[in-house]
């Protein structure tokens, strides 16, 4: 079943359309990748499907209901953090609940029970900076979820990280993501990661950006690691290369 | 080791040059080359500040009084005006300029003014530091605000926070530590502008002690407030500083990173 639904999406900016016909749908639990250039409009995408922006045509879906220019619904994480330099690693990841309306002790409850499973345990009266890379995306992972425990919208939340880190934080969020059922629409400029992480990509390019193709990943049994030397994750990623000219 | 001995001199350096400076100054005046008339020396000015201490106290204590209500409502106000420029880009582009040229009266021309319209007593001197700190804490609070990273306000906003809520969690912390820069900026001149204020009237205060020893040729007391103000001013600012770091914890954690445990 489809959680989170884009339909007929296009936008334009000072007379520019910058996206057309974009249609994206994300069933439960699965975690679909969108590749694309710079400049073909991810962003924009983003911003429309997390309701800060309002497209000129199509709407969104979020389990079927009409949330089109309506923030508050689908919170998204960035490359940065953006984590508050002023609040505690607990006030941070509770921020979302407080915002919505729960009181202060509830929500850092609630959110101090998921530190753990966040690997962040010991860390709630830390502030930010005392964090290291990989443990302030985790927080802001934490937060995207104390907000969403539905869908997940990442904006190449990796790609700050060193590969080490990388590759820790991919099982790491692979194993989250199985065990609350949270389905995951990410960017990323990185084939590789988008072919060891997804289910389908779509890729998008053009000017205006579209969906040009929509690729099922089919790991054949093979576990993530391994897929991720076999031929068939060669012959995809070619593909996608080539869709991205 | 090797790192910290820089560091000493750095601090013991600029006592000695000023140690030595009062040395020259206390030879040229003992050895007559500067008539005592015109110039006392140190050892004058600081027997003129210890027998006049009590004096000096009671007249500290009113200056201070205006010094500190003038910074109050400076802050009050420029709160006020920060948040609602912040909020209404119209009222920022309207009203910018007007607080810019707030900064740029002459403080020495408008005192007596002030003095005409409010009288003797402590108003005008009050008003006076209002005028004075107001901009350097409006300016850092408008440039704190502004500084705030758009992603975040966006990110806020795609929670469904509304603009209250921004304000709160995001801008209206980030702009400590440039509210704590216009904050010292107003610490150092708040003294200054009580005295300037005083001397055109009023009962006591530095101000009104200085152009009473002025009047009386007794150099030596008046150099003995001249320090006494710089004392005070330096006091004020390293007081508004120790308030930077109680209020912005987490600027001190930036250097502090624990171990990522996974």
């Amino acid at each position: 079943m489809a959680v989170l639904e884009a339909r007929q999406i296009a936008q334009s900016f000072e007379g520019e359309q910058i996206i057309k016909d974009v249609n994206i749908t994300l069933n439960e639990g699965e975690i679909v990748c969108l590749v694309g250039s710079s400049g073909v409009g991810k962003s924009t995408l983003f911003h429309i499907l997390s309701g800060l922006e309002k497209p000129d045509a199509g709407q969104v879906l979020l389990d079927g209901e009409d949330i089109t220019g309506r923030p508050g619904k689908i919170s998204y994480m960035l490359q940065k953090d953006l984590l508050l330099p002023h609040r505690t690693i607990l006030m941070n990841v509770s921020l979302p609940l407080i915002i919505r309306g729960m009181n202060r002790k509830e929500a850092k409850e609630k959110a101090r029970l998921m530190l753990p499973e966040f690997g962040l345990e010991g860390t709630e009266k830390k502030f930010p900076a005392q964090l290291s890379g990989g443990m302030r995306q985790r927080a802001a992972l934490l937060r995207t979820y104390l907000f969403s425990d539905r869908v997940a919208l990442l904006d190449e939340p990796f790609s700050a990280l060193d590969a080490i880190t990388k590759g820790q934080m991919h099982s790491w969020y692979i194993r989250v993501m199985e065990k609350y059922k949270l389905s995951t629409l990410f960017v990323s400029h990185d084939i590789d990661e988008a072919l060891k992480l997804s289910d389908r990509i779509y890729v998008m390019a053009g000017k205006p950006g579209r969906i040009v193709k929509e690729i099922v990943v089919d790991r054949k049994e093979l576990d993530r690691e391994s897929f991720c030397l076999d031929s068939e994750f060669l012959l995809k990623k070619k593909e996608i290369l080539n869709y991205l000219g | 080791m090797r790192r910290r001995l820089p560091n000493i001199i750095s601090r013991v350096l600029p006592v000695g040059v000023f140690l030595l400076l009062l040395v020259i100054w206390e030879v040229l005046c003992d050895s007559g080359m500067i008539p005592a008339y015109m110039l006392p020396s140190p050892g004058k000015v600081v027997r003129a500040f210890c027998a006049d201490f009590p004096l000096l106290c009671e007249h500290a204590r009113v200056t201070l009084q205006e010094a500190f209500l003038g910074m109050l409502i400076g802050i009050v106000l420029a709160f006020l005006v920060a948040v609602l420029m912040d909020a209404f880009p119209l009222l920022y582009d309207a009203c910018y300029p007007i607080v810019v040229v707030t900064q740029t009266i002459p403080t020495i021309a408008i005192a007596p003014l002030l003095v005409l319209w409010m009288g003797y007593d402590m108003a005008p001197k009050v008003t006076l530091v209002v005028i004075t700190s107001f901009f350097p804490i409006t300016v850092g609070l408008l440039e704190g605000f502004k500084a705030a990273d758009q992603d975040m306000l966006n990110l806020l906003r795609s929670m469904g926070a509304n603009r209250a809520q921004i304000f709160w969690h995001v801008k209206l912390f980030g702009a400590a530590t440039s509210f704590f820069s216009g904050l010292k900026i107003s610490a150092a001149y708040a003294v200054v502008s009580a005295v300037i204020s005083e001397w055109l009237g009023g009962f006591l205060g530095l101000g009104v002690y200085m152009v009473r020893v002025k009047k009386s040729y007794s150099f030596d007391k008046m150099f003995a407030v001249i320090f006494l103000i710089c004392i005070i001013s330096l006091l004020l600012m390293k007081a508004v500083e120790g308030l930077q770091k109680l209020c912005t914890p987490w600027e001190r954690q930036k250097n502090r990173r624990i171990r990522d445990k996974s």
